[in-house]
C-alpha cells in the first residue's frame, strides 16, 4: 500500500493534471492568445529529468487527452506533442546540461515546431489560414519556462521523484 | 534503478507507432461518422477535468454574488422592476401581433409558426484554441440536447451543438473559421452565407455580386434555410462594405449581434422538426410512420413558403 502511495506516478500525474487545467480554463480575451503550452512545458521536464518514465507514448495520450478537451480534431495535438518529447527525448542528454537560457531559447524553437504542426494538420484536415498570433504561446512557453523548471526540479528533489 | 538508456523499442520505432496512430485518428475523426459516438463516449469521461478547470471561477463568482451589498442588490432590483415594465408593454403588442400574424398566416394557407421549447444552459469553459471557436456548456445528452442544436443568447444566434457528453455538450460559435449560418438582409430579404472568420468579432458575408443592395447597419437575421436555425433570429450587423471592382464580389464584414466573447448563459431551442422527431422516437412504430410523413410534409411547405415571399417583398 504504501509502495503504491510513493509510486513517482502520482507525482508527475498531479503536475500533469494542472497542466491540463491551466490549458483549458477560462481566461480573459486579451491575454488568452498568450496562454502559455502548459502540457507541453511539463511533459518536456519530465522528458529531460525522468526519461525512462515519461516519453513519446504519455505524450501522445495526453495531446490526446488535451484534443478531447479542446474540441480540436483528434489526433492533431497528439501528433505535435509526440513530434516535441521525440526531439526532446533524443537529445536529452545534451539539453540537461545546458543553461536555463539555452533550454529556454531552444524550447522556444521546438514550440514553434509545435504549433507549425498543428497549423499544418489543421490546414490540411479543415483549411484554416495562418496568422502570427498563432506563435505568441511559443514565446510565453520560453519566458515560463524560466519559473518552472527551478519550481519542477525543486518538486522533484522535494518527493524524490524518480 | 535509473537507466542511462531507456528500456523498450527505439525512441524512433515509437514515433513511428504514434505518427500512424494519428492520422488514423486524424481521419477517422474527419472523414467518418464513427467518431460521433466516440467522441461523446471520450467528452463524458474528461468531463471531470473541465468541471475541475471551472471551479476556480465559479467559486470567485460565488463568493462576489454573496458579498454584494444591500444597496446594490436594491438598486438591481428597481432597474430590473422597470426593465420588465417596458418588455411587458412590448410582449403585450407582440401578443397582438402574433394573434394578427397567425390569421394572416391561416388566410394564405401557409403554415402556422409554433413556439420552441427552450432551456438555459451554463458556460463551463471557453477553450482558447485560435483554430477553433467552441464553448462548452453543462447540459447533455441527458437533458436531450442533440448535436445540430441552435444555440442563442439574449441579443441573437450563439452557434450550434456540434458534439454532446452525457452531461456537457460542445457548442461551436457562429466565428469559428469552419462555420457558416445561412441569413437574410432583414431591410429587403436578400439571401446569403454568413462565414466565421476565426476573429471573435467579425464575420463574412460571402459570394455576394456587386450590385446586391446592402449597407453598413444592415441587420443580418436567420433565413430559416438549411433545416439547422429556425427563422427569424438575430445574427450580425454589417459594419463595412467595400466595393473593389477588380474582385468578383463584394467584401462585406459583419459583426454578431450575440456576446459572443462574453457569454455566461445561453438558451437552447429545441425545434419544430426536432421535437416531432424525439416524439416520434417515443411512439411505437406503427404511428411513427404517420408522424414522419407529416413533418416531411411541413418542412416541404416551409421551404415553398420561403420561396413565395421572396417573391411578394417587393411589390408591397
Amino acid at each position: 500500500m504504501s509502495r503504491l502511495f510513493r509510486s513517482s506516478w502520482w507525482f508527475i500525474g498531479i503536475t500533469i493534471l494542472i497542466a491540463l487545467i491551466l490549458s483549458i480554463m477560462p481566461l480573459p480575451l486579451e491575454i488568452k492568445a498568450f496562454r502559455p503550452n502548459w502540457l507541453a512545458l511539463v511533459l518536456i521536464y519530465w522528458t529531460l529529468a525522468l526519461p525512462h518514465k515519461v516519453n513519446i507514448g504519455t505524450a501522445w495520450i495526453l495531446g490526446f487527452i488535451l484534443d478531447i478537451l479542446l474540441g480540436t480534431v483528434l489526433g492533431v495535438h497528439a501528433l505535435a506533442m509526440a513530434l516535441v518529447i521525440f526531439v526532446t527525448a533524443s537529445n536529452f542528454q545534451k539539453l540537461r546540461n545546458f543553461s536555463i537560457w539555452q533550454q529556454s531559447a531552444i524550447l522556444f524553437v521546438f514550440l514553434i515546431l509545435y504549433h507549425f504542426v498543428i497549423f499544418w494538420a489543421n490546414k490540411f484536415l479543415i483549411q484554416v489560414e495562418f496568422s502570427v498570433e498563432y506563435l505568441y504561446p511559443a514565446l510565453t512557453s520560453s519566458v515560463f519556462w524560466l519559473w518552472l523548471f527551478p519550481v519542477l526540479r525543486g518538486y522533484r528533489r522535494r518527493f524524490r521523484v524518480r | 534503478m535509473n537507466p542511462i538508456f531507456g528500456s523498450g523499442p527505439a525512441l524512433s520505432l515509437r514515433f513511428a507507432i504514434v505518427f500512424v496512430l494519428s492520422i488514423v485518428a486524424m481521419t477517422v475523426d474527419v472523414y467518418t461518422d464513427s467518431s460521433r459516438q466516440i467522441r461523446s463516449t471520450l467528452n463524458s469521461i474528461v468531463a471531470p477535468v473541465q468541471y475541475l478547470a471551472d471551479l476556480p471561477q465559479e467559486l470567485f463568482e460565488g463568493a462576489a454574488k454573496y458579498g454584494a451589498s444591500k444597496q446594490k442588490l436594491l438598486d438591481q432590483n428597481e432597474k430590473l422592476q422597470i426593465l420588465q415594465l417596458e418588455q411587458n408593454e412590448k410582449l403585450q403588442r407582440y401578443e397582438m401581433l402574433m394573434a394578427e400574424n397567425a390569421r394572416l398566416r391561416a388566410l394564405l394557407d401557409t403554415n402556422i409558426r409554433v413556439e420552441a421549447k427552450k432551456a438555459v444552459a451554463e458556460i463551463m469553459s471557453v477553450a482558447s484554441h485560435p483554430y477553433s471557436h467552441n464553448v462548452v456548456i453543462d447540459k447533455g445528452l441527458s437533458d436531450e440536447v442533440y448535436e445540430g442544436q441552435p444555440v442563442l443568447d439574449h441579443m441573437g444566434v450563439v452557434g450550434q451543438v456540434v458534439s454532446a457528453g452525457n452531461n456537457t455538450a460542445r457548442v461551436i460559435l457562429l466565428t469559428d473559421q469552419t462555420h457558416a449560418i445561412p441569413v437574410r438582409v432583414l431591410r429587403n430579404d436578400i439571401k446569403g452565407v454568413l462565414n466565421g472568420t476565426g476573429n471573435i468579432n467579425l464575420m463574412s458575408l460571402s459570394n455576394m455580386p456587386h450590385d446586391t443592395d446592402i449597407q453598413v447597419g444592415d441587420l443580418l437575421i436567420t433565413s430559416g434555410l438549411g433545416g439547422v436555425f429556425p427563422d427569424g433570429y438575430p445574427v450580425a450587423k454589417v459594419v463595412d462594405v467595400k466595393t473593389d471592382l477588380s474582385k468578383p464580389f463584394l467584401e462585406i464584414t459583419a459583426t454578431p449581434a450575440a456576446q459572443v466573447n462574453r457569454l455566461k448563459h445561453v438558451l437552447l431551442l429545441w425545434t419544430q422538426a426536432s421535437q416531432l422527431k424525439s416524439i416520434e422516437q417515443a411512439q411505437s412504430t406503427t404511428s411513427k410512420k404517420r408522424k414522419f410523413k407529416r413533418s416531411n410534409a411541413s418542412s416541404s411547405r416551409n421551404t415553398n413558403n420561403g420561396v413565395t415571399e421572396v417573391g411578394k417583398r417587393p411589390n408591397e
